[in-house]
C-alpha cells in the first residue's frame, strides 16, 4: 500500500492511524524559522467516528487507507445484517450493525445510499439526504389545525421518530432531512 | 477543458493589500538606504551549503539532469563574505526571495520575501532596537499606532507556560509538558531535546504571547545558536551559556530573528562539523576563508516581509498577502 508524507497531508486524505482507517480533517504546518517543523493534524477515525489530534514531525509518513465511497442500493435487513447492491455490477455486500449505526432508522428498501468501503468491506453507510417515508404511528391529527405551530412525535416506516406538525396523520408520506432528522413537508399523493 | 468560470486564477492578495505591500517594501528600502547601507543583489542560485539542519533546499538541475546547485534559503553566507571584503560599509541588506522546500501552510510559503541585513559594529541590543524601530515605522506608514513592546526571556517563558527549565530539562520532562498541554506526538522516540523545545515554543508558548504586542524573546539555549555567538547568561540565579540571539514576534507570529554574529572561524568550523557537514562545500570553504580573513563585529537580522504584512493587516493566511502564493502559481 502507498504511503503519504506529511507534505501531502490535506483535508480528506484517507490514512491508517493506530490500525484503523482515518480521514484527515485538518492539517496545520508549524515551524519556528530555525527549528524543527511539525504537522499538527486532526484525524477522524472512520470506524468509531471519533476525532483526535496528533502531531507529526514533518517528513513522517502514514500508510494510505484503502477506502472508497460508492453509491449502493439498500436491499433488506434482518436486524443483524444490512444488504446492499452495487447497481452496476449487481454485486451484493453485507454491512454490520456497527457500520450502519444510526443510519438504520432511515433506510428504506430500494433507496440509494453512500457506502464507505474499507478493504472492500462497508464501515459506514449514509442514507440519502432527503427521504420520503410513511408515518406508521402518531397521535390522531387535529384536522384543520395548520396555524398553531405545535408538534408531536411521529414514527416512520423505517423506525425513525421525527417531530411533525399536529395535523399530520398516520399513513401520510413525509419528506425528511436525514442529516438533521427534521420533518420538511408532506408529500402529496 | 475546465470551465474558466470555475478556475481560481486571481491573486490571493486584494488590490489594497498589494498597495500596502508595495508601500512596505518602499519604506524598508528608504529607511535602510537613509543609513547609507547598501542593497546587495545576493545570488539566489548557490551551491548547496547544508548549514541549517532544519531547512530543506530546492535543488536546481541542468536540462540533462546534472545537479546545478540550490536556491538560497537565506543570503547569509554571501552577505557575510561581502562584509568581510568591505569592512568600511556601515551595513548591507538583501530584500528579495528566499526558498525553503516543504514549508507550506497558513504561515509559510515555500518562496517568500526576506529582508536580511548586517549592521556593521552593532551589538545584539542595538540590532533589537533597529528591528523594533523598523517595524514601528512600518506600522506608521500603514496608518497604525505604535505597538506596545514586551521583553521576554526564553527560560522564563518555559518556566511560566511549561513549568520547566528549558536549559536543563531532559526529554522525559519536555514530553510530559507537551502531554500536559494535550499534544499527542506520533513518534516520541524520534524527538530530540531541541525538537521538544521547538514543539513547545510553537504550540504552547507562541499562542500565549500578548496578541497586541511586539514581543522580543532572548536567552535562547546554546544548542539553538546556529550562527550566533555564545554568551554567559543566567537563569533563576544560575549561570548558563546562551545564544546571542533574539526573535521578534508580532502577537504569536514570528517576524524576525537576529544574531550577534559569530566571527570566530575555528568555532564556526566546529559547528559545521557537528552539523554533519563532511567535507565543506566550495561555498562553505569560501565562507570560512572570509572568516579567517576577518568578519567585522556585526549583528544580522532576518525579517519575513510577508509575515510582517500579515501581522500589519491582520491576515490569517499568508496567501492573503502574496500576489500569488504557491497554491496559485
Amino acid at each position: 500500500m502507498a504511503s503519504y508524507s506529511t507534505n501531502e497531508f490535506r483535508a480528506g486524505l484517507k490514512v491508517m492511524l493506530d490500525g484503523d482507517p482515518a480521514t484527515i480533517v485538518e492539517n496545520e504546518f508549524v515551524k519556528p524559522g530555525k527549528g524543527q517543523a511539525f504537522n499538527r493534524t486532526k484525524l477522524k477515525n472512520l470506524k468509531t467516528g471519533k476525532t483526535i489530534e496528533r502531531t507529526f514531525k514533518s517528513g513522517d509518513s502514514l500508510e494510505a487507507a484503502d477506502i472508497h465511497e460508492q453509491e449502493m442500493q439498500y436491499l433488506f435487513s434482518d436486524g443483524e445484517e444490512w444488504h446492499f447492491m452495487d447497481p452496476e455490477s449487481f454485486e451484493q455486500i453485507m454491512a454490520t450493525k456497527d457500520a450502519v449505526g444510526d443510519s438504520a432508522q432511515w433506510l428504506k428498501e430500494q433507496d440509494m445510499c453512500q457506502v464507505t468501503l474499507f478493504n472492500g468491506a462497508p464501515i459506514q453507510v449514509l442514507p440519502p439526504n432527503h427521504v420520503e417515508l410513511k408515518v406508521v404511528e402518531t397521535d390522531p391529527g387535529l384536522r384543520g389545525d395548520t396555524a398553531t405551530g405545535g408538534t408531536k412525535p411521529a414514527t416512520l416506516e423505517t423506525g425513525a421518530v421525527v417531530k411533525v406538525p399536529l395535523f399530520i396523520e398516520e399513513g401520510e408520506v413525509l419528506r425528511c432531512d436525514t442529516r438533521t432528522g427534521e420533518y420538511l413537508s408532506r408529500v402529496k399523493n | 477543458m475546465t470551465d474558466p468560470e470555475q478556475v481560481d486564477w486571481r491573486p490571493g492578495a486584494s488590490a489594497d493589500t498589494l498597495r500596502q505591500r508595495a508601500r512596505l517594501k518602499r519604506l524598508l528600502r528608504e529607511t535602510l538606504d537613509a543609513r547609507d547601507w547598501l542593497e546587495i543583489d545576493a545570488p539566489v542560485l548557490i551551491d548547496s551549503p547544508d548549514f541549517e539542519p532544519n531547512i530543506a533546499l530546492f535543488r536546481a538541475t541542468l536540462p540533462d539532469g546534472t545537479p546545478a546547485g540550490s536556491l538560497h534559503s537565506s543570503p547569509e553566507l554571501t552577505m557575510k563574505r561581502l562584509l568581510a571584503a568591505c569592512p568600511d560599509l556601515p551595513g548591507a541588506y538583501y530584500l528579495g526571495p528566499v526558498f525553503r522546500a516543504n514549508e507550506a501552510g497558513r504561515r509559510h510559503n515555500p518562496e517568500f520575501t526576506m529582508l536580511e541585513w548586517y549592521d556593521n559594529g552593532a551589538t545584539l541590543e542595538s540590532a533589537i532596537a533597529t528591528t523594533l524601530a523598523l517595524i514601528q515605522s512600518a506600522r506608521e506608514a500603514l496608518g497604525l499606532s505604535p505597538a506596545p513592546v514586551e521583553r521576554q526571556d526564553y527560560g522564563a517563558l518555559f518556566r511560566r507556560h511549561g513549568a520547566l527549565d528549558p536549559y536543563h530539562a531532559d526529554t522525559d520532562t519536555l514530553a510530559q509538558a507537551a502531554a500536559h498541554h494535550g499534544i499527542d506526538v506520533a513518534d516520541p522516540a524520534d524527538m530530540a531535546r531541541d525538537d521538544w523545545l521547538d514543539l513547545l515554543m510553537s504550540l504552547v508558548i507562541e499562542p500565549r504571547l500578548d496578541p497586541a504586542a511586539l514581543t522580543v524573546v532572548t536567552g535562547y539555549p546554546a544548542s539553538q545558536a546556529a550562527m550566533a555567538r555564545l554568551e554567559t547568561g543566567s537563569f533563576e540565579g544560575q549561570a548558563i551559556t546562551t545564544a546571542a540571539r533574539f526573535e521578534v514576534y508580532g502577537g504569536g507570529l514570528e517576524l524576525a530573528n537576529g544574531y550577534h554574529e559569530l566571527v570566530d572561524p575555528d568555532e564556526q568550523a566546529r559547528r559545521l562539523d557537528s552539523a554533519g557537514s563532511r567535507q565543506p562545500s566550495p561555498s562553505q570553504q569560501r565562507f570560512l576563508a572570509a572568516l579567517v580573513h576577518g568578519l567585522p563585529e556585526c549583528s544580522g537580522v532576518a525579517m519575513g516581509v510577508d509575515r510582517l504584512l500579515m501581522w500589519l493587516t491582520g491576515a490569517e493566511d499568508i496567501d492573503a498577502v502574496l500576489p500569488f502564493s504557491a497554491r496559485r502559481v
